[in-house]
């Protein structure tokens, strides 16, 4: 099975000097097509940095960071933007959906990026949010108007807009509900599923971390633990909060 | 320690770590106050330089005696005057302009006093250190061209104690010797320098009025009323000599003036408006951004009220240092400034107001301070205000989500459009010539607020479409924009008010400039024109003269079929222009059309050249009819002439013209000079060639300029372009207000949505592409300004033109409209938007996006 995503030996350090921050160190990691790994550990393990670095948001310090057979060190900003809009779909924990334009608005501006207009883009977003699970009434409605759970499906069918091969949520179901956590990380299951995606699921919640079929736990930067485990279903469980976390 | 100095110190501490933020904001208060300032500055400088020009001319003296309607008059009252009951001592004195052999033909007041006369010493002569040092006083008496001047004027022009100097007079040139110096005061302080005190008579000879003076300076007996000895000095002189006390004479004046500086004033009124918006939108950016933090602060204690004063101390320090830059700014800008308002002064009062140098003013200065300092308070207050209404945790959970403005609150702001947009209908359609000027002001003023209510209805009119139909990223924005307009609003507003001044400044430059040529010069064709050389602007009355000895010099050049001459005059009682044209100008039809009205007698013209009728072009307000007499009272006394035919043809003065025969005026006004010849040639001679034999012959000696017929027109209308030179200046200056304006608000707008930019570049959205997406903002920015600009400079050319100018001047000029000039200053709008927009676009595509997501 080809490796969608393939970090080799993957340094990252903020600051220089005494004051430096090493937030991953030497990480080796390979991800293959259809896979949903859920990375795991406390505040400050490198959790979001290791999303960033696979985004092509950040450069790593040392080592190679390859997604969709391309080196991302290698390619020009322009090229990185092309494949972040292409081949990945992120889902953010505060779901930062642009206010205030419309929901619709909020999911047709991507697809509007590669190309899709008019009439095309609008029934394309229509089935994006029905899919999405976004009832037909809050199309036209700001986001702040919904709820967060609605909110956050919203994020998810801007994610899958341009049909990413890759799917990276960044705590997503830190700003919902028990109920809206379930909906949600059934929802990315069954993408997972459906679409061969590759999902990489950074969460704190160790309940939100059983549903990918495979689970790797960072600390200090490190790989700790990296197991393959038939994926679960996930029950409603009493709100799992933390502040959000700054460095992963 | 004190609580000033503890909240300075907060205020300082909270500041400082935000610095490199609020340099714009910095930059900006700076450059506001420095435009309000400038212009004030300026127009006080002016106002004091002519203020002291008089002041520094009357001196002493406590009543003033003029010809009514001014001019000379003969000497010879002066003794009647000495004997007058109550009067000290009496001193004559004529003034006349000159112009140095210079390249920019510098115009030099002559001053010329008795300086035998034991009380022209007194009044004129006497300095703080005795008297003004004339190094030889035979000599100076004995040699005709003897002159005084002002320590500036040596300094000014290089030139010393001994010194000779040619100036340009009626008669030509002359050649003028340095034999006193005057100091820096008194007199010294007049016309910015550029004076020369000469003895009496030999002005006389120089100036070409020969016994004759055109003031007298009285200072009454000690313990004498003033009024009194004025009274009784009015009866000892015929009714043509105005005796005017000088407080009574210095308030005339200040009141005419101020007249005239309400155009400056309203300048200066809207210099200050713009700056103001422009500190009040970035500081009002800047404490939005931070509401949060207001937030959080109240939630860990702070009252209100004490959050409210601390906000306004640290708005004051971050004004204050925007005014400290600023205040230096301003003195630079109104040097920039000042000679173009100079030339609009002179052009106004038909007499040369030198630009002087400026000099700070506490008053004008303390003006742009204060507004610039309460802008930024106000600025301040309303978010900090609007923060402490609602619940600590209300302002920490509502400072980050940006919800968009409720429908509702949009709708009703649109519904106040609709009264403004009815009152400056109904006042420029119905009744705009309401007198008064009520209505005129009225519409002046709706036509502005309508304008600015129209901003955000447009806005989202014109990027809602345009988002739909860009699509993409830079639909996002344009929707962002169309439906919070926001930090647009601010940019829109203040690129429309910019693009307003500029068209209603143009229309109306343009509109006087087409009425003065239309009207000026269809009765003026000939072949040649020729004038004084140092004739800068045409300025009627105020311009250089020529002796009328150089007409017949002129009309024996070879080939010169006929030749004619104007003066422009005025005078009083009540106050008339006069042009007075040679009668050979009046029989020959060549010279052009009179455009004589209906009713006019048969030989309207001809009655008129032979000095029997006058024609006459009255204002609406001033009904005279063919046959009826008018009465003008002039330096010699009252002069009756029948109405022979009412003519279109002159605008001198705003209270109506008079057309008369020229011997009838040289003999009523007892003067020979004349502005301009019209010279009409030998058929089938080339006018090139005369011109050429008039340079020749004539040009050096008499300071002649020679023109073709046709270039007149050009040098009228370039006349009233230099008149409304200032109209470049604010041109200027909106252009740069709109460029900051639009670079603040757009800088704004993506710092407020530097989230949304991050996600948008985390979700593949290139740096080029959020480029575009600020620079379609700016687009519909500059699109929707730009509309509503040139709308409310034209409802203002309208309201201006119709209510407001056939109030103040008398004339129905027409509004003269140029498409150029709409699209020029439409297509600069949008440019000086775009070119604001270049820095937030960058600042967008800059943006780190991890920091940004990691901040959130």
């Amino acid at each position: 099975m080809s490796n969608v995503i393939i970090l080799d030996r993957v340094t990252k350090k903020y600051g220089s000097g005494h004051g430096a921050t090493l937030a991953l160190d030497e990480v080796d990691l390979a991800i293959p097509a259809g896979q949903f790994i859920a990375v795991m550990g406390p505040s400050g393990c490198g959790k979001t940095t290791l999303l960033n670095l696979i985004a092509g948001l950040d450069d790593p310090t040392s080592g190679h960071v390859v997604v969709a057979g391309e080196d991302l060190g290698k390619l020009s900003e322009r090229a990185r933007f092309e494949i972040r809009l292409r081949h990945i779909g992120i889902v953010f924990q505060s779901f930062n959906l642009l206010p205030r334009v419309s929901v619709a608005r909020n999911v047709m501006w991507r697809l509007e990026l590669v190309g899709l207009r008019g009439r095309k883009a609008r029934d394309r977003t229509a089935a994006l949010l029905e899919e999405a699970g976004v009832p037909e009434a809050a199309w036209d409605r700001f986001p702040g108007e919904l709820s967060g759970g609605e909110q956050q499906r919203v994020g998810v069918a801007r994610a899958l807009a341009t049909d990413p091969r890759i799917l990276l949520a960044d705590e997503p179901t830190g700003n919902l509900d028990s109920l809206g956590a379930k909906r949600l990380l059934d929802q990315l299951r069954r993408l997972n599923q459906q679409r061969r995606m590759v999902v990489v699921l950074v969460t704190h919640d160790p309940h939100a971390g059983i549903v990918g079929s495979r689970s790797i736990e960072l600390r200090d930067g490190r790989v700790i633990r990296d197991v393959a485990s038939p994926p679960r279903e996930v029950g409603v469980v009493v709100p799992f909060e933390r502040p959000h976390d700054a460095n992963g | 320690m004190s609580w000033p100095a503890i909240a300075l110190r907060w205020g300082w501490e909270q500041v400082r770590p935000h610095l490199d933020q609020i340099s714009l904001a910095i930059v900006v208060i700076a450059f506001g106050v420095a435009l309000a300032g400038g212009v004030l500055l300026a127009n006080g400088t002016l106002q004091s330089a002519f203020q002291d020009s008089v002041d520094a001319l009357a001196g002493r003296a406590e009543i003033q005696i003029g010809a009514r309607g001014g001019g000379a008059f003969e000497e010879a009252v002066l003794e009647r005057v000495r004997a007058a009951p109550g009067v000290a001592f009496a001193a004559p004195l004529l003034q006349g302009t000159a112009f140095l052999r210079d390249a920019k033909k510098t115009p030099l007041r002559i001053l010329a006093v008795d300086m035998l006369d034991d009380a022209s010493v007194r009044l004129y002569r006497a300095t703080p250190t005795g008297t003004a040092g004339i190094d030889d006083p035979i000599l100076f008496l004995s040699q005709p061209g003897s002159v005084i001047v002002p320590r500036a004027f040596l300094v000014r022009h290089r030139l010393r104690s001994g010194d000779s100097f040619e100036a340009q007079t009626a008669a030509g040139f002359v050649r003028l010797t340095i034999r006193g110096v005057l100091e820096t005061d008194g007199v010294g302080l007049a016309f910015a320098g550029n004076l020369a005190l000469m003895d009496l008579y030999a002005a006389q000879d120089v100036l070409g009025f020969p016994q004759s003076v055109t003031q007298i300076d009285i200072v009454a007996r000690e313990g004498a009323d003033v009024a009194a000895t004025a009274q009784a000095v009015r009866d000892v002189l015929p009714d043509h000599l105005e005796v005017e006390e000088v407080a009574a004479r210095r308030e005339r004046l200040a009141s005419s003036l101020a007249g005239f500086q309400l155009l400056f004033a309203m300048i200066a009124a809207s210099s200050l408006l713009l700056g103001s918006l422009i500190i009040a939108n970035r500081l009002n950016t800047t404490y939005e951004e931070r509401r949060w933090e207001m937030g959080l602060v109240r939630s860990l204690g702070m009252s209100p009220g004490e959050l409210i004063g601390r906000l306004m101390t640290e708005a004051l320090i971050v004004t204050a240092i925007g005014v400290a830059l600023g205040l230096p700014i301003a003195i630079a800008f109104a040097q920039l400034v000042v000679g173009p308002l100079a030339t609009a002064m002179t052009l106004n009062f038909r007499q040369e107001v030198a630009a002087p140098w400026v000099e700070p003013q506490i008053g004008p200065l303390a003006l742009a301070a204060l507004a610039g300092l309460s802008s930024g308070l106000v600025a301040a207050w309303l978010p900090a205000w609007r923060s402490t209404r609602s619940r600590a945790a209300d302002v920490l959970a509502k400072a980050r989500s940006r919800k968009p403005e409720p429908e509702s609150a949009a709708r009703t702001r649109l519904r106040l459009v609709l009264p403004a947009l009815a009152a400056a209908t109904i006042a420029l359609l119905v009744g705009i010539e309401a007198p008064g000027g009520i209505l005129g002001g009225l519409a002046l003023a709706a036509v502005g607020a309508a304008g600015a209510t129209l901003v955000q209805p447009c806005l989202r009119l014109v990027s809602g479409p345009l988002a739909n139909l860009i699509g993409g990223a830079t639909g996002v924005a344009l929707d962002d924009q169309s439906i919070v307009p926001g930090r647009a609003l601010g940019a829109a507003t203040v690129l429309m008010f910019g693009c307003a001044i500029v068209v209603f400044v143009n229309n109306t430059g343009r509109s006087f400039e087409h009425f003065v040529v239309d009207t000026t010069t269809g009765v003026r064709r000939s072949d040649l024109v020729v004038d004084s050389s140092a004739n800068a602007d045409a300025m009627g009355e105020g311009e250089p003269r020529l002796s009328e000895g150089v007409i017949a010099e002129v009309g024996r050049i070879r080939g010169v079929d006929v030749v004619a001459a104007d003066v422009a005059a005025s005078a009083s009682d009540p106050a008339t222009g006069i042009l007075a044209v040679e009668p050979v100008w009046l029989r020959r039809p060549e010279f052009g059309d009179w455009r004589l009205e209906e009713g006019a007698l048969p030989d309207a013209l001809a009655r008129v050249a032979e000095g029997e009728a006058f024609l006459a072009n009255f204002p609406p307000d001033r009904p005279v009819r063919v046959g009826e007499t008018v009465r003008l009272m002039t330096p010699s006394g009252p002069l009756e002439r029948p109405v022979a035919a009412i003519h279109r043809a002159s605008c001198l003065n705003p209270n109506g013209d008079v057309v008369m025969s020229r011997q009838l005026y040289k003999k009523h006004w007892r003067d020979p000079t004349i502005n301009r010849m019209y010279v009409l040639v030998d058929e089938g001679v080339p006018a090139g060639q005369v011109a050429r034999e008039i340079r020749e012959r004539l040009a050096d000696r008499w300071g002649l300029r020679v023109m073709p017929g046709e270039a007149l027109a050009e040098w009228f209308a370039s006349s009233v372009r230099r008149g409304f030179a200032i109209a470049d200046a604010m041109g200027l200056l909106a252009l740069l207000v709109v460029l900051l304006g639009t670079a603040d608000a757009l800088a704004a707008s993506v710092v407020e949505r530097t989230r949304d930019i991050a996600t948008m570049r985390a979700l593949g959205c290139s740096p080029a592409l959020l480029r575009r997406t600020v620079l379609a903002q700016a687009a519909a920015v500059g699109f929707v300004g730009s509309l509503l600009g040139l709308m409310v400079g034209m409802g203002w050319s309208v309201a201006f033109m119709r209510g407001i100018v056939p109030l103040l001047l008398g004339w129905n000029a027409r509004l003269q409209v140029s498409a150029t000039v709409l699209a020029t200053a439409a297509v600069l709008g949008i440019l000086a938007s775009l070119a604001g927009a270049l820095y937030p676009a960058v600042r967008a595509g800059r943006i780190r996006v991890v920091e940004a997501l990691r901040y959130e």
